[in-house]
């Protein structure tokens, strides 16, 4: 768990980059700052291990003062993931993954065995990739050794500077994916930064709106599209936040039993983890006629219609009435 | 760093003892970078050898300016310098007495007081080689033209003779130069018969003169140069003497000298057998011959009995 | 590509050369110009027209198809051409001597005749090498392997090794020189390369040190780029010239008396960057210029002190450490050389081992060959100090000349030499540092790396092939400014350069220019080679890593 309170943030030249926050990040919880550029999003991650010392106030970070421990010990035990990805191009994929482990005195054998396992768990094969130099990776590749090399020690926390930030939108989806499959898994606390509202939607377990250094809102991904605080808020979730919204909920929560025919071979069918954003898409394109839900093993499990989207969203409009 | 030195130094105080060299200071022995130069300081240093001192051999040092200023100040103990070469240059504050320069034995006393006075400085008898600047001409041409002093020189230029001749900015601009010639002898070298090598060199203008570079005739060199003999060349004689003498001789610290007095009787009867003609067959050997200029001073010290 | 393009040019070069310009020249002695002689004009059998064929039968081989009997042929003929090309003059040029009174003319002094090469034989060589350089090309495209590649490259050079080792070329002229100044080449040959060495040694210590500090400190970086900048424009046989007098009389002074005013200086030197420090921030334009220009060379006197002292003590003592015949010293110069090669061998195993266990004990061996190194290093330093130092008596009498300042000599010639080592040293230090991508140490950083090991594990790694130019760079000029440490007689190859000049001998130029050249060659192939090992795969720019 980390906790900000009431922690300011003032550069030289009086610039105040951090207002007063106030945020708790639960454990095994990702929290994702977000607001546009100079909101103070990276620099309040920065201050958790210290790599920027705050002005006033206090960060505990597992219950304790960070300024209890010194940087170098603090920082080996929170993982850290950036933007520009960092890896070290003179050492090898094995090496990179290995240095907060060598950095804690860990012996050979261990740290071989880790890397291994961290390498396979971010989908990349010991035997191709371990000795090989970052400049013969592929940028997705490159992000997954990033994530990896942060995972290196199995530190409790992570802080993610947008981690997938320097890869084309479809390798970015992939890797989103990947990482909260590996995070249902290992339940990390972490805190993600990004500039991107689908990004925080779908990776944060609760978001964190700033804006010139103060948190505007701190919400679920859900009650932020619901209820945006102010204008601000609004602005920035954008015009869509409806259909955002769909996007959370799960197309198996709302689809009716089988009937009908089975698709056609090539025919449009949903994945049943699809989200209502992506059901709707598909609806739009048979223009509201039924639509198959598919499986993971593409066996048909259930349709989906305007109707039964309907009734969904008329219960949620009622639960949020009440 | 400075620790590490200091560290160093204690050890070596306190190891070194049993070291300590039995020699006393080597004698450091310096030349100027032409041939002559070189073999007269081997000559000095196999002497010297010989005679039980440690000799730590400089040459060739580098130029007059260098040779000088390291002797002033002490970096070396001697080299061998020319009398005439001296007068022109070490004391520009000093007014020459009239014809002193051309009178060799007067250019040594006077150097021999003067050096001593203000830069405790000593010169040691010099040789009887007067390797003074001449001009060279080819043999065929001198035979061909009847040339064998500078006074046939000066009529064949006033009759109007071919002339291009090479010669080192120095000797060709100086008033002790060509202009000195010109005057004694009574005729006038103009600019475009003039072949100028910068800092050039007698080795240089005389090897322009073998290649007859841009029609080059004749050539500025040293009376004792050893390429004269290698080329084939004959060197104009200079009976009215326009130039000052260039007797070379040892000059030395006085301290080293007052310290090793028995240097001087090494050094004299040596330097008393350089002739011209010595001189110039010993620089053939090292520099047309291609023999080292060790092998050259040690042969010639071992064949006269001026070593032990 | 069907026609071997780079084997037609190498035969025209050689062929046109050998047909159309002199071969050698007759030399009756060492200073009076020969007569010239052309291939075809040499008489005697056919071999000399066989040679001139011989060098146009690449013209037909280039027309084959691309493939490895094509390299084989032009391979062989190249070595076989760059062997002739040498062996044949040496030959006619023995016959020529037999006669030489009757060839050179009457009144000519004949002693010590020799033969130099001319146009077409230095034209010829190079012709030969491009022809076998375009047949190795061929069998490294026909996938030929690595020993046949090296055979057919190396093979005619060694022949002609071989020869020149037998006394077959005795009659060149410039080995006719080495003949009588072969002992005296040798002395001054490891001078040279000592004063490279030990320029490098301290300019390495003290430039890389200035570079770290203009990094760490970018209010002090103007002064030290300034300072090093300024030094590289003095020329550089001013600066042996300058050093003349002020190190003399530096010499003359008492050591413990010129320790106590480098301590004075230093202070102020330390008081004025201070001052530097927080003044610089609010000047603007000529102001600041004067102020920093007078901080460097304030700065300047304890830096130039500290070298000036350390370079001629240095260079001394590592001229006894590596030349005295001293048994011990001896055997420390052989551990050197034993330590050394297993220390690159351990390394370059180690880097082709997959980490593991072998691995580490092969890193372990590569440290324990290095500090082996060092050790036999500092000890040989060690013990020459103490033979350098023997005769002194006492601290208090100890004079700056006894640690090895002079005005002439080596000591101003390594002072020189360190000093123009420092700006590549310095510069490339500078942007090697600069240049690391910040967000790799800011990922240093959050990970929890301290300074150190960010320095050394970062920073460094990754600038060293920058810092590793500016040291190739730094030692290749070194070996050319070297030799005109001479003017000062400090001894070095420019002996034989100037002295060739001077007395207009063009055998005694070679005979030191060659040396030089060949010492600039290897020592750039070895630091090459030295990068090869330090850089890792990962940086190095020129060549692909493979992927495994």
């Amino acid at each position: 768990m980390i906790e900000f309170e009431r922690v300011v943030k003032d550069f030289a030249g009086g610039v105040r980059a951090v207002d007063t926050l106030d945020l708790i990040v639960e454990k095994g919880e990702i929290s994702v700052l977000i607001g546009p550029s100079g909101c103070g999003k990276t620099t309040s991650m920065r201050l958790v291990n210290r790599l920027i010392p705050l002005t006033s106030g206090r960060i505990t970070v597992e219950g304790r003062d960070n300024r209890e421990i010194a940087p170098e010990d603090l920082r080996r035990k929170i993982g850290y993931a950036i933007q520009q990805i960092g890896l070290f191009p003179h050492m090898t994929v094995g090496q990179n993954v290995a240095v907060v482990p060598r950095l804690l005195g860990w012996e050979e054998t261990r740290v071989a065995k880790r890397v291994d396992a961290l390498l396979e768990l971010v989908g990349l094969d010991p035997d191709i990739h371990r000795d090989v130099y970052p400049r013969q990776l592929s940028g997705g590749q490159q992000q997954r050794v990033g994530v990896a090399r942060a995972l290196g020690a199995d530190p409790p926390i992570m802080l993610m500077d947008e981690p997938f930030g320097a890869v084309d939108p479809i390798t970015r989806a992939v890797l989103q994916d990947e990482f909260l499959q590996i995070q249902a898994t290992i339940a990390k606390t972490v805190v993600f930064v990004t500039h991107d509202i689908d990004e925080a939607i779908k990776m944060g377990d609760r978001i964190a709106v700033m804006r010139e250094g103060k948190l505007v809102q701190y919400d679920t991904p859900q009650d932020l599209l619901a209820r945006p605080a102010d204008e601000f808020v609004r602005a920035f979730v954008g015009a869509d936040r409806e259909l955002k919204r769909l996007g959370l909920v799960r197309v198996r929560d709302v689809m009716s039993a089988p009937g009908g025919e089975p698709p056609e071979p090539g025919e449009d069918a949903v994945p049943e983890h699809a989200s209502v954003r992506d059901a709707l898409s598909a609806l739009v394109g048979r223009a509201f006629g039924e639509t198959p839900v598919v499986d993971a093993d593409g066996r048909v499990c259930g349709v989906i219609t305007l109707e039964a989207l309907r009734a969904a969203l008329r219960r949620e409009v009622e639960e949020r009435a009440s | 760093m400075r620790r590490i030195t200091s560290t160093l130094l204690a050890l070596a105080l306190l190891l070194g003892g049993a070291l300590v060299y039995a020699q006393g200071d080597p004698i450091r022995v310096g030349s100027k970078q032409f041939t002559e130069s070189i073999v007269l300081a081997k000559l000095i240093v196999y002497a010297l050898e010989d005679a039980g001192f440690t000799v730590d051999d400089r040459s060739p040092l580098g130029g007059t300016d260098v040779n000088r200023s390291a002797l002033i100040n002490a970096e070396i103990d001697v080299y061998p310098e020319y009398t005439g070469t001296a007068l022109g240059l070490f004391f520009p504050d000093v007014d020459l007495p009239e014809g002193l320069t051309r009178d060799a034995e007067a250019s040594y006393d006077f150097l021999q007081d003067l050096d001593r006075e203000r830069n405790d400085l000593v010169w040691l008898a010099p040789a009887p080689a007067n390797n003074t600047y001449g001009f060279a001409v080819e043999r065929t041409f001198a035979e061909e033209h009847g040339l064998s002093t500078m006074e046939d020189f000066a009529d064949y230029v006033n009759a109007g003779g071919e002339v291009m001749m090479a010669s080192g900015d120095e000797f060709a601009q100086r008033p002790d130069g060509i202009a000195a010639f010109e005057e004694l002898y009574g005729f006038d070298l103009a600019d475009e018969q003039l072949l100028i090598i910068a800092a050039g060199t007698p080795a240089q203008t005389l090897q322009a003169l073998d290649q007859g570079a841009s029609g080059t005739n004749v050539a500025m060199t040293f009376a004792t140069a050893g390429e004269v003999m290698a080329y084939g060349f004959v060197v104009l004689t200079d009976p009215l003497g326009a130039q000052p003498v260039f007797n070379p001789a040892p000059v030395f610290r006085a301290e080293v000298l007052d310290a090793n007095p028995e240097i001087a009787q090494i050094l004299d009867p040596i330097f008393g057998s350089l002739t011209n003609e010595v001189l110039q067959a010993l620089n053939a050997r090292v520099a047309v011959d291609g023999e080292s200029d060790d092998a050259v001073a040690r042969e010639y010290l071992m064949e006269h009995g001026f070593l032990n | 590509m069907p026609v071997n393009r780079v084997a037609v040019l190498g035969s025209l070069i050689a062929g046109l050369s050998l047909f159309f310009l002199p071969l050698v020249e007759l030399k009756p002695n060492r200073l009076a110009s020969g007569t010239p002689f052309y291939l075809l004009q040499l008489e005697g059998d056919l071999r000399y027209p066989v040679l001139f064929v011989l060098a146009l039968v690449p013209l037909v081989l280039a027309l084959r198809p691309p493939d490895a009997v094509r390299g084989t042929l032009l391979a062989g003929v190249g070595n076989a051409l760059l062997f002739l090309t040498l062996y044949l003059p040496a030959v006619a040029g023995e016959a020529l001597l037999l006669d030489a009174a009757a060839i050179l003319g009457e009144g000519v002094r004949i002693s010590n005749p020799r033969l130099l090469p001319s146009a077409a034989l230095a034209l010829g060589l190079f012709g030969s090498y491009t022809v076998l350089y375009a047949g190795v090309r061929d069998l490294a495209a026909a996938g030929v392997g690595r020993g046949a590649r090296a055979l057919a490259a190396w093979g005619g050079l060694a022949l002609v090794l071989l020869a020149a080792l037998a006394g077959r070329f005795d009659i060149y002229s410039i080995l006719v020189e080495f003949d009588v100044r072969g002992q005296q080449l040798a002395q001054r040959t490891v001078e040279h390369v000592m004063f490279v060495a030990v320029a490098l040694a301290i300019g390495l210590v003290l430039g890389v040190g200035l570079g770290l500090w203009a990094h760490r400190d970018r209010r002090v970086s103007p002064v030290i780029l300034y300072l090093v900048g300024i030094i590289q424009t003095i020329p550089s046989l001013a600066l042996f010239g300058v050093l003349l007098v002020p190190l003399a009389r530096l010499g003359d002074q008492r050591a413990m008396a010129v320790a106590v005013v480098f301590a004075l200086t230093l202070v102020a030197a330390a008081a004025a960057l201070a001052l530097f420090r927080w003044l610089a921030p609010r000047l603007r334009g000529a102001g600041r210029q004067v102020l920093l220009l007078a901080v460097a060379l304030l700065t300047a006197v304890p830096v130039a002190l500290l070298t000036v002292v350390l370079a001629s003590y240095l260079f001394r003592v590592s001229f006894i450490a590596f030349t005295s015949p001293v048994a011990t010293l001896a055997q420390l110069r052989t551990l050197m050389l034993v330590t050394l090669l297993a220390a690159v061998v351990l390394q370059v195993l180690a880097r082709r081992q997959r980490p593991g266990v072998a691995r580490s004990w092969l890193v372990r061996a590569t440290w324990l060959a290095s500090a082996g190194l060092v050790v036999a290093l500092v000890s040989a330093l060690v013990l020459a100090s103490q033979l350098f130092l023997a005769r002194v008596e006492s601290v208090s009498t100890l004079t700056v000349r006894e640690l090895g300042v002079s005005g002439i000599g080596p000591a101003p010639a390594v002072i020189a030499l360190t000093l123009y080592s420092l700006l590549p040293l310095v510069r490339n230090t500078y942007a090697g540092l600069v240049n690391v991508d910040p967000a790799v140490i800011d990922a240093g950083r959050g990970m929890g790396m301290s300074a150190p090991q960010r320095f050394m594990q970062i920073e460094l790694p990754l600038a060293l092939p920058v810092i590793m130019a500016g040291v190739r760079n730094a030692s290749v000029a070194l070996v050319g400014i070297a030799a005109i440490a001479t003017v000062i007689g400090a001894g070095g190859l420019g002996d034989f350069i100037l002295g060739g000049i001077i007395n207009t001998s063009i055998d005694q130029i070679l005979l030191g220019a060659l040396p030089a050249v060949l010492l600039a060659v290897f020592l750039d192939a070895v630091l090459r080679g030295g990068e090869g090992i330090l850089v890792s795969p990962g940086i190095r720019a020129s060549d692909e890593v493979a992927a495994s």
